[in-house]
């Protein structure tokens, strides 16, 4: 079976693994911290039921907005491909094939050669839209400050 | 943690703080859960929502890029110890190996001739 092109991608541009695990640390601390303070404001407005976790998501959004957006300025426009995996395991923006002569050759797409020069992974604006836990730990936080303020202010 | 963002997370938490008082106090008051809420809270809760969540994202710790390529120009660039392959750049030259061994040899035979006789 001949390779796929997520797999070709590893091979010639392998990831590393250190990098990848701070990044997402980073990324699951920043939503945890930001979800417990979603949490704190939900119980100040006294939001009830679905109010509380249209609130939850719409200030998910904001923080994760504010993040990529911070993202693409430090990294000089090359955004998050280059720093997140992607969904689909590391493959990289562009063109990745075995050519005739057996050799493996990938082409970048124009727009990440201008990008200082980074390798871009494919889908990689999921892992900070919807990674660090969002429906999960920082969920539990939310719920953790919601009702905890809830119950003490009222 | 820059200090800019330490300042700006300081102040959105105050801000917060300043809304949760003045919650309380609003339902102690009126003893009343069913009045809304006065809106410059909500509003100062959302600003201070909105404050906090910049400064947290100005102050999260930095990236790594996760392409080996970009990351071992960039360890590399650094310099230091960081570096995995330091072992391997910074090596000897070559050595003389014959003429180290006959340095040795003459040295042993020196340190043997006095205990000998």
């Amino acid at each position: 079976m001949a390779p796929t092109k997520q797999e070709l991608s590893l091979l010639i541009n392998p990831l590393v693994p250190e990098a990848v695990q701070h990044n997402n640390r980073v990324l699951s601390s920043l939503h945890s911290l930001t979800a417990f303070l979603l949490g704190l404001s939900a119980g100040i407005l006294a939001l009830q039921s679905a109010t509380g976790f249209a609130f939850y998501f719409l200030g998910t959004v904001l923080v994760s907005g504010l993040f990529h957006l911070a993202l693409i300025q430090r990294s000089s426009g090359a955004g998050a491909g280059a720093f997140f995996p992607g969904s689909n395991g590391g493959e990289i923006e562009g063109s990745v094939a075995i050519g005739k002569d057996g050799v493996v050759r990938m082409d970048l797409v124009e727009s990440s050669k201008k990008r200082g020069g980074f390798v871009l992974r494919k889908g990689a604006w999921r892992d900070v839209w919807f990674g660090g836990g969002v429906l999960s730990e920082a969920l539990s936080g939310f719920v953790l400050g919601w009702t905890g303020v809830g119950g003490v202010l009222r | 943690m820059s200090f800019l963002s330490k300042l700006v997370t300081l102040f959105g938490l105050v801000l917060l703080t300043h809304a949760g008082y003045s919650a309380h106090e609003h339902t102690v008051l009126f003893n009343n859960t069913r009045l809304a809420l006065p809106h410059d809270i909500i509003v100062e809760t959302l600003v201070a929502v909105v404050i906090v969540s910049i400064g947290l994202v100005l102050g999260a710790e930095k990236l790594k890029p996760i392409s080996w390529r970009d990351w071992a120009g960039q360890i590399e660039r650094d310099g230091g110890a960081r570096n995995p392959y330091l072992g391997l750049e910074e090596r000897y030259g070559f050595w003389d190996i014959r003429a180290k061994r006959k340095e040795f040899g003459d040295w042993m035979r020196g340190q043997d001739l006095p205990a000998k006789q």
